[in-house]
């Protein structure tokens, strides 16, 4: 396994049912990985056993070759996760996380904070990293979340829906950042249930549906679809329906 | 703006305060003047002057207590609603009719003389008595109202940076900072014609024959009204115009909210983790220290320290109080200070680290209690080590570790009861 993560044979149930069933799944540096899938698909569940958050039942996640569960603090030092509600201590800044990240990763922090401050002004958040993260608005706490993770400078980057709250010149701003970060060799990988902008960001597409995945497209098939939404849009339900099918069998 | 019309919530509440409003008051200060006669009752005469001292004091918190958790923390809606009623009533009484502070003039020693006549005490020990709660009931409320007046006159004329840095984190927005530290001052500068009478009761009880204790009351408290209203009424419209920054403060949008404000000096030097936890420690609840304060002299009074030791050991007892409601308030923030550090990279061993670096050094008045406390007796010493080891125990909880933070709640349960015995 080269890739920065690579996830085998990954399997998890709640309470007898099973949510995800034999994940294969490598993220290759370089490239945003678009994770699509129906609510209550497993993309979430995912992601948290894929950021060492969640524990598989079965099945191994390698971050830059370090097993999650065995060399934890390795690979997890390898990569950032943002969730859909990022775990911010509500009465320190932005800032002082970033300072705590600083200390604990041992990041520069002279390129961090220059970092998080250009991330923050980008989102339009740049007079709120200096606030107490419980004053901010929902929106906000996420915007800087995803200022932190982008800040990190991982390998590997997990973002849970990551444009949700988001108006339309901040989600245009993320796009950008995330391509940025791709550019730098980031391997990132972004669940959303969105496939307008999943097709607009994504060098691959992979569609999850009833706890596998259903549909693989690298950055050629996805071109096949000359930025047509809603031809892409077709696919992806097509593929969910052929999982719901094959599920129910 | 030389000439700002009067408080519109002021006007409406004129218009809204029923009588039955005054009489539920005045009959609250008689009822509360009547268990102040009831608790001298089995007090050695000896003791009677310092007892009532204390008791005035018990008394005199519910004004500023209730300014100060009203006021200051006017976050939600509830509170808001307090600041723009009660906080316009209490102004419209004081600079109109006054019809609360009247009845409890009125009310306090009537309640008190009419229950120690009723049980045999002295009669002219129970008009000493009168006038030393009077005067330090009427007192913090004069006070208060003084003070709160004058931190509104700042809020208007624009809080500084300094009143700024010392509101912290959530007491709302720093442009009422200043009402931070009103009451607090309010209750201590409000006790000290109470305190000067129960001095010379003590010293000298022949010269505050009934009729001078009366007389002195009377020209401390309506001197203290008179020169209260006057201040309230030169400041109406300031408090006018602070009322509307702090109601224009609270509607502010998130975009615009408070900063945080820079940490403890000690703290910055700390390594990663311990300003991490420290951080959230200081700010959780900043208003502990008052509490303390308020304790700590609340058990000067009721204790009577004789000696340094004891003196020492009150001392330290309020300060481990406070490093204790910090350490609480770090335990209930456990979980989320928890997951955030997991997810910025942290690691649970340099965070039980951390844990401990505070812990040693918020235990160091604990352990001075200790010391101080066995010098002083074995019932001190007991008490002290036992505080000593709930508040080590608090520090040294694992986050979240809600088993050990009940036992640590019990040990110095224990502790405060040892300690009062032992020195009482």
């Amino acid at each position: 396994m080269n890739a920065p993560l690579a996830a085998r044979q990954v399997h998890k149930s709640w309470l007898d049912q099973p949510i995800l069933r034999g994940i294969d799944l490598d993220l290759a540096p370089g490239t945003i990985t678009v994770l699509l899938g129906a609510n209550g698909a497993g993309k979430s569940t995912l992601i948290r056993i894929l950021s060492g958050e969640l524990i598989a039942d079965r099945g191994a996640v390698k971050v830059d070759g370090h097993t999650l569960g065995e060399q934890d603090d390795k690979a997890r030092a390898k990569l950032a996760h943002v969730a859909q509600s990022p775990p911010l201590a509500p009465f320190l800044s932005a800032l002082e996380h970033a300072e705590a990240m600083i200390g604990w990763r041992g990041l520069d922090p002279d390129t961090t904070l220059a970092r998080l401050r250009t991330h923050a002004e980008a989102l339009q958040i740049g007079r709120a990293l200096a606030r107490p993260t419980r004053v901010l608005s929902g929106g906000m706490r996420q915007k800087a979340a995803l200022c932190l993770g982008l800040a990190a400078q991982t390998q590997v980057l997990l973002l849970d829906e990551p444009y949700t709250g988001l108006d339309i010149r901040s989600a245009l701003a993320l796009r950008q950042l995330l391509q940025a970060r791709r550019d730098e060799g980031c391997a990132i990988l972004v669940a959303s249930h969105l496939a307008e902008s999943a097709l607009a960001i994504a060098d691959r597409a992979v569609v999850l549906s009833r706890g596998q995945l259903a549909l693989d497209l690298d950055a050629a098939a996805l071109a096949a679809f000359n930025d047509d939404a809603r031809a892409f849009e077709r696919a992806v339900l097509a593929a969910m329906d052929r999982g719901d099918a094959a599920g129910g069998e | 703006m030389s000439a700002m019309p009067a408080a519109p919530a002021a006007r409406q509440l004129d218009r809204a305060r029923s009588p039955l409003a005054v009489v539920g008051w005045a009959l609250a200060a008689g009822s509360y003047g009547a268990l102040a006669a009831w608790g001298l009752q089995d007090t050695a005469p000896a003791l009677w002057a310092d007892r009532a001292l204390v008791l005035a004091g018990l008394g005199a918190l519910p004004a500023p207590v209730a300014l100060l958790s009203g006021l200051t923390t006017p976050t939600h809606a509830v509170t808001r609603r307090f600041l723009g009623q009660t906080g316009a009533s209490i102004f419209s009484d004081a600079v109109r009719s006054a019809w609360l502070l009247v009845a409890t003039l009125l009310a306090v020693p009537a309640g008190f003389l009419l229950a120690s006549f009723s049980l045999g005490l002295d009669a002219v020990a129970a008009q000493r008595g009168a006038a030393v709660l009077s005067s330090g009931v009427l007192g913090a409320a004069i006070a208060s109202m003084t003070l709160l007046a004058a931190a509104m006159a700042t809020i208007a004329a624009g809080t500084q940076g300094a009143w700024r840095a010392a509101a912290g984190v959530g007491f709302g927005p720093p442009e009422v900072a200043p009402l931070l530290y009103a009451p607090a001052l309010a209750f201590l500068a409000g006790l000290i014609p109470a305190a000067l009478l129960t001095a010379l009761w003590n010293a000298a009880p022949q010269v505050l024959s009934a009729e001078r204790a009366w007389a002195a009351t009377a020209i401390v408290l309506v001197g203290s009204a008179l020169s209260a209203r006057r201040r309230c009424a030169r400041l109406a419209p300031q408090v006018h115009r602070a009322l509307l920054v702090i109601e224009q403060a609270h509607a502010t949008p998130f975009a615009l909210a408070e900063e945080a404000p820079q940490p403890p000096r000690w703290l910055a030097a700390q390594e990663t983790s311990v300003q991490f936890l420290g951080r959230a420690w200081v700010r959780r609840y900043p208003a502990s220290l008052f509490v303390s304060v308020l304790i700590a002299l609340a058990a000067t009074l009721a204790v009577g320290p004789k000696t340094a030791p004891e003196s020492v050991v009150i001392l330290c007892f309020a300060a481990t109080l406070y490093a204790g409601t910090r350490g609480l308030g770090l335990l209930l923030a456990g979980p989320e200070l928890s997951a955030a550090a997991a997810w910025l990279g942290g690691r649970s061993d340099t965070l039980r680290a951390a844990e401990r670096s505070l812990a040693l050094r918020l235990t160091t008045p604990a352990i001075t209690a200790i010391a101080a406390g066995w010098t002083s007796g074995a019932w001190g010493g007991a008490a002290a080590g036992l505080l000593g080891g709930a508040v080590t125990a608090a520090l040294l909880v694992r986050l979240g570790h809600r088993a050990v933070a009940v036992w640590a709640g019990r040990l110095g349960l224990a502790a405060a009861m040892l300690l009062v015995a032992g020195l009482g």
